[in-house]
């Protein structure tokens, strides 16, 4: 992949963003050498992820300042946040309409930022977030189960 | 001290359980009737990542017929609905809806959100049942059960492993008992077919 020059535009090209959304979140899975930094935010704080150690084929995560998260509750984290940035989303347009409504200002902008509002609870609404498979290892299910009853 | 002295038919059962609520559902779900006359929903608040078998160990236990809904239902007597990990369930006219509104109490499904939609659906005929948990998820719908006619009925916190969720609903001086597990399939039994239920007086606040 060629590094790709800035333009001047005021949004990426397609191609642009291609390239940026072919870029590694995870260049390096491959911690024996040491750690290896990743382009991802910890879910915990605003520091970013490094792969510490990689067993079988799943990587562990830390961050600087040692919040330590494994690949598989590192993507459930992220589905968490990704809901808490879209109602974040939602408490900006509602909030901002109602005080558009409050001081009577811009009656225009109010009714269009409540529909945003409304999309985006929609978004929220049809998302498929990621589900693992029940476990259906026999001996891992009868110690959640317990004995049969009689 | 006596339950349900007007002697009202209380067919509709909604269940609430957090943190030490699998064991307490156990106990209450394995000694209903087969031919339970009761709609019964169950809230456990579990992961939301994790597709669940919950609803088939739930029907080893039980010899109601267990449901883990993945859309709206009608609803049917003689039926348990598991809510599903990830959505809230509700109760509208006589069916269950499921949706990922925002979450209560931190957790989707929440109790409340369960309690207060059976409390507008079916308002008298509802009996809400608080089992182990700790925060205060159930609280306001247990409010609303009792304001729209129905009981409530809490898990002993003497034996619930975590008590809170009991706790904040006796607290609030509207729960009509409260009974250890193994009392509780029975009771409900009964106030489905609209009896008085005669309790000794130490199940009382």
């Amino acid at each position: 992949m060629q590094p790709l020059r800035l333009s001047g535009r005021a949004h990426p090209t397609a191609e642009e963003t291609l390239h940026h959304a072919e870029m590694l979140a995870v260049p390096d899975l491959d911690a024996s050498q040491g750690e290896r930094m990743t382009a991802v935010v910890c879910p915990s704080c605003p520091g970013v992820l490094a792969v510490v150690a990689t067993v079988g084929n799943k990587p562990s995560f830390r961050c600087r300042i040692g919040h330590m998260i494994g690949a598989n509750q590192l993507l459930e984290m992220k589905e968490v946040r990704l809901e808490d940035h879209l109602w974040a989303a939602v408490t900006a347009c509602e909030e901002f309409a109602a005080l558009l409504r409050d001081l009577q200002a811009f009656p225009e902008r109010q009714r269009a930022l409540l529909e945003q509002a409304l999309e985006i609870r929609a978004l929220i609404e049809r998302a498929e977030p990621i589900q693992w498979p029940a476990t259906t290892d026999e001996a891992s299910r009868s110690a959640v189960d317990g004995p049969e009853k009689t | 001290m006596k339950i349900n002295a007007a002697g009202v038919r209380r067919d509709v059962i909604v269940i609430g359980a957090s943190a030490g609520g699998f064991e307490a559902i156990r106990g209450v779900v394995s000694l209903f009737p087969k031919d339970m006359p009761a709609i019964v929903g169950v809230v456990l608040h579990r992961a939301p990542f994790f597709k669940s078998e919950f609803d088939q160990i739930m029907q080893r236990w039980s010899p109601m017929s267990v449901v883990e809904p993945t859309g709206p239902t009608p609803l049917d007597r003689g039926t348990i609905y598991l809510a599903p990990p990830d959505r809230h369930m509700r109760f509208m006219g006589s069916s269950l809806f499921l949706d990922r509104g925002p979450k209560e109490h931190f957790t989707r499904p929440a109790v409340d959100a369960l309690f207060m939609s059976a409390a507008e659906a079916f308002g008298p005929r509802v009996v809400g049942v608080v089992l182990s948990g700790n925060g205060s998820d159930g609280l306001l719908g247990c409010l609303a059960i009792k304001a729209a006619g129905g009981l409530v009925l809490v898990q002993n916190p003497a034996e619930a492993e975590c008590t809170s969720m009991p706790v904040a609903a006796l607290r609030q001086d509207h729960v009509d008992a409260h009974l250890d597990v193994k009392e509780m399939a029975d009771v409900l039994g009964r106030l489905a077919l609209g009896a008085t239920v005669e309790l000794p007086n130490d199940h009382g606040k």
